[in-house]
């Protein structure tokens, strides 16, 4: 084969100059990801993965592969340890080897890095060489991996707890007593696959003792951090680029890839690239199963006495972002409701699995999933409307949140009434709905649910804002491109607070070398905190802007006065453009800087810090078919609304509430990933089936409500990522159940139990009739 | 074991020398640098490496290259900027990350070739066979209409004004790889 002369590796994506042009490369297919990297002497990775779930590393045998043409080296613990990197660790929980050392504890760890000329040399030589595992008797599933005789997944964590959130508020004893009624319920989530198109990509190269690292990373500021701290590098000696990626929906955030394709790059002087095949993604992240136990009390008049839960999640064999999923889960599953006494136990645990990671949703899904479907199951049993159900249970601005913290900024309730609108108003359009057949087999029915997520809190973002010479402003932060249009966002914030033409914002890519710390693109929280940098960096920026051309024309700045693009004084007349006084100055440019961290406000009366500085908040209503022959759900209607505070750019907001409905389908009604025995039952596309244009409901109607937050505060721009996502499949569940009179309780709606469901509903299903389960 | 082949990509001709199973979405992409013929479920089932084969929508991860020689290719790359189907899908913002978006454009092209004015039907049935895990479907759908009516005004155009654009929409050739 003819051998292409590799370009540099950042060409074409370094930065954003034209967001017009940007928007026609993309539809055309000119962006470049990193897929498309390359350096000049490149060689090729791939990995040797362990075929057991758990037992000891006895050894790798690597006679075959070693002597395979094109195979430069093959990298594996044992160079670790003469590295002195045996017990090197990075992660979540500081709990993640390079490479499998002495033990394996999931189908698919990387156990050695072949490194060969080229791809297929490379790929044929892993497959040749031999993993010899001492396997011992893995644990799957949560509940067997705490009982005290379950296998230890992580050395030092013998009760196999990764992590253990409770929250209590009020007197939950006291509450039970007064209620008049009780429900119980038991919920499910499978584990579920990214999928992002574009799979998990690093290319690693050292030299001048630097380490440069492209990688599909959604947050380069702690990849870099976590390289440096693990070859012992100063932080400025590691550079993490990130091109566009081709989707990410949180599978991208924390550091995978890069540890092993850096090291490898070490131990063969070669710049190394990793591309994952398709069924590396099964086992490089997850979604983290769940099982929801949930209790809720009514009074006499329908409005909350208790409600309290316990999930355990499984959290696979490394931490990765379980921590914070166990976290958001169980502040989300009771619902943004008045609830006076209530309490959370959300665990997680370790297994044999592949590692849980962020999903789009990070845990509020499968708390959703179960809050959501049992306050129908309230509203029906108390024969309520389930809508007047929740609008006499929401929560208002100012009043307290199950913890006992204050909700300063409740919009629930409007996103409730506005999803139920639109819903109606799609009906009147009465499209959608498929004309009924001659043999009528479809019932037909109503279904909403509210979300509610938290943002990380405290977390910080800086922004550096550039002038040039040429009169253009270099809008420099570590904000990953990921489809949602951060860079289109971040240019017009850095343009309206400036009063510039957007036409002069150039949007420079995360380059950690040049662009300043980002703590992560996820949590939805770029539009909010990364905006907010820039516009604290522009605020600094008007004030150097100021100071230099006082400086250039002898006038103090208080005389100055701004006119169009010169600032000119006022008593004198003379005035002279910013952008020659940045050309003028040291470095052809005026910097200003920027950070902004969310700050937890504090509870007046407790002096606690909140939960989260903001709550994204959405709501959805669908309509739903339900093929009584065959069980088949069809969304036919789908309308959601979610508060935005202020929308920045109407098209990506549209785009991500859009968004947020159709990738919601995929969890709710076909998406599951099981391992039956360690590995992954499906690891690839046809088996494992997403949401295709057939799928969407013909009528889908979104909105981004906007406002500002309280009477005497600025309005505030919020990240619209995950606002909807949560209440997608809790409101198809609602549908479904009442359509077919009996409830689907776990994951995802399949047709085998729907039709379980109806054979439920059609003897009256017992468990949404009585109290208990 | 190599072969030299001759392919026609976007009205062009290349000789590439190499074993003609190879995927023709790794020639394309890897070797012809058509960056928009993207790799991503390796199996046929998302569309990411759609390319028009004599016209007609292929999985180029499918294909072996030695099948594909002596047919027309044609990509992304082919296409002009002022092309309805791109222009439609920039104008009703019919993408988020993008990696899937040219096969889109090139469905919709075949799509619109058969079917001028099509149903929302036959658009989802057109497009079933190409995966937005982003969730871009609605717009995408509003970007196929919109892309049918700009054609259908340019060729109205063509026929009022004979002397001008006696190109076909597909006939530009910016990805010519020669």
């Amino acid at each position: 084969m003819t051998e292409r002369e590799p370009s540099m590796a950042d060409a074409g994506f370094a930065e954003v100059a034209d967001l017009a042009a940007e928007a026609r490369d993309r539809v055309a297919g000119r962006i470049r990801y990193a897929i498309d990297t390359a350096l000049p002497s490149m060689a090729w990775a791939a990995l040797v993965r362990s075929p057991m779930p758990a037992g000891r590393l006895r050894g790798i045998d690597v006679r075959v592969a070693s002597a395979a043409d094109g195979v430069l080296a093959i990298v594996s613990g044992e160079d670790l340890a003469r590295e002195g990197l045996a017990g090197a660790r990075f992660g979540g929980l500081a709990d993640q080897p390079i490479l499998a050392t002495d033990r394996v504890s999931y189908v698919g760890e990387p156990v050695a890095v072949v490194v060969a000329e080229g791809l297929s040399a490379a790929t044929s030589a892993a497959a040749q060489v031999r993993v010899d595992v001492d396997a011992s008797v893995p644990v799957f599933e949560p509940d067997a991996a705490l009982r005290p005789d379950s296998p230890v997944v992580r050395e030092g964590r013998a009760d196999n707890v990764l992590s253990r959130w409770t929250r209590r508020n009020g007197d939950l004893p006291a509450a039970r007593s007064r209620a008049a009624r009780t429900f119980r319920d038991r919920f499910s989530s499978p584990a579920a696959q990214q999928a992002s198109l574009e799979p998990h990509v690093c290319l690693a190269s050292w030299g001048d003792g630097r380490l440069r690292v492209w990688s599909t990373s959604q947050n380069p500021s702690r990849v870099a951090a976590e390289l440096a701290s693990l070859f012992g590098l100063e932080a400025s000696a590691v550079e993490v680029r990130v091109p566009p990626l081709g989707g990410a929906y949180g599978g991208k955030n924390q550091a995978k890839l890069e540890p092993l394709v850096a090291f490898a790059s070490r131990m063969t002087g070669r710049p190394v690239k990793l591309v994952n095949r398709r069924a590396d993604e099964f086992v490089t992240v997850t979604k983290h199963p769940a099982v929801v136990t949930i209790e809720s009390g009514v009074d006499e008049d329908g409005r909350f006495t208790h409600r309290s839960a316990e999930i355990l999640w499984n959290a696979g064999a490394y931490a990765l972002s379980s921590v914070p999923v166990a976290r958001a889960g169980g502040l989300a599953v009771l619902g943004p409701y008045r609830i006076p006494a209530a309490a959370v136990e959300s665990v997680m645990v370790y297994t044999n699995h592949p590692p849980g990671g962020s999903f789009r949703g990070l845990g509020v899904s499968q708390a959703a999933w179960a809050g959501e479907q049992q306050v129908d199951r309230i509203a029906q049993a108390l024969g309520v409307d389930p809508v007047e159900f929740r609008r006499a249970n929401l929560l208002a601005s100012g009043e307290r949140l199950w913890t006992g913290e204050p909700v300063a900024d409740a919009h629930w309730l409007e996103c409730l009434d506005a999803a139920v609108e639109q819903l109606d108003e799609a009906r009147r359009r009465d499209r959608g709905a498929r004309p009924a057949s001659a043999h009528e087999t479809l019932r037909r029915a109503t279904g909403v649910a509210v979300a509610m997520k938290h943002t990380i809190t405290p977390a910080r973002s800086e922004a550096i804002l550039a002038l040039r010479g040429d009169g253009r402003v270099e809008v420099r932060t570590s904000a990953v491109d990921m489809g949602q249009g951060v860079e289109v966002v971040l240019a017009r914030v850095a343009a309206d607070a400036l009063q510039l033409p957007l036409e002069r914002m150039i949007v420079v890519r995360p380059d950690t070398s040049r662009t300043p710390f980002d703590m992560t693109t996820s949590s939805s929280r770029a539009t909010f905190a990364v905006g907010n940098a820039v516009e604290a960096a522009a605020v600094d920026l008007l004030d150097r802007v100021a100071e230099a051309v006082s400086v250039s024309l002898g006038v103090p700045p208080d005389r100055l006065d701004r006119d169009g693009d010169r600032f000119v004084d006022r008593d004198g007349g003379r005035g002279i453009a910013p952008a020659a006084v940045a050309a003028a100055a040291p470095g052809g440019e005026i910097l200003g800087r920027g950070t902004f961290v969310n700050e937890p406000e504090r509870d007046v009366d407790t002096g606690e810090p909140v939960s989260s500085s903001h709550w994204h908040q959405g709501a959805v209503a669908v309509d739903v078919a339900v093929d009584v022959g065959t069980g088949v759900v069809r969304v036919e209607r789908a309308a959601g609304a979610a508060w935005a505070g202020k929308v920045v750019n109407p098209p990506g907001a549209r785009l991500q509430n859009e968004g947020n409905v159709i990738f919601g389908l995929g969890p709710s009604l076909f998406e599951t990933l099981e391992f039956p025995t360690g590995a992954p039952a499906v690891s690839d596309l046809l088996d494992y089936r997403l949401p295709t244009i057939a799928d969407v409901p013909v009528e889908l109607a979104t909105r981004a409500l906007e406002g500002p937050p309280k009477a005497d505060e600025p309005t505030e721009r919020h990240g619209l990522g995950e606002s909807l996502i949560p209440a997608v499949a809790p409101a198809i569940g609602n549908a479904v159940a009442a359509a077919v009179g009996g409830r689907v309780r776990d994951l995802p709606i399949s047709p085998e139990r729907v039709l379980a469901a109806l054979d439920a509903g059609a003897v009256g299903d017992a468990r949404d009739r009585s109290d208990g389960p | 074991m190599s072969e030299s082949l001759r392919l026609r990509v976007n009205g062009g001709s290349v000789a590439v020398d190499v074993d003609p199973l190879t995927p023709l979405q790794v020639i394309v992409h890897d070797e012809l640098d058509l960056s928009s013929v993207r790799a991503a479920c390796g199996v046929g089932t998302c569309g990411a490496c759609t390319v028009l084969l004599d016209g007609q929508p292929a999985r180029s991860c499918l294909v072996p290259v030695g099948l594909a020689a002596g047919r027309d290719i044609r990509t992304s790359e082919g296409l002009r900027d002022d092309d309805p189907v791109r222009v439609a899908f920039v104008s009703e913002h019919a993408y988020q990350c993008g990696y899937c978006i040219p096969g889109f454009v090139l469905a919709t092209s075949s799509l619109l070739d058969e079917h001028p004015t099509p149903e929302p039907a036959e658009i989802d049935a057109a497009l079933v066979g190409n995966l937005c895990r982003c969730g871009s479907y609605a717009a995408i759908r509003r970007a196929v209409t919109v892309a049918a009516r700009l054609r259908g005004e340019r060729l109205e155009t063509r026929h009022a004004e004979p002397s001008a654009g006696t190109r076909g929409p597909n006939a530009g050739d910016p990805g010519d790889p020669q």
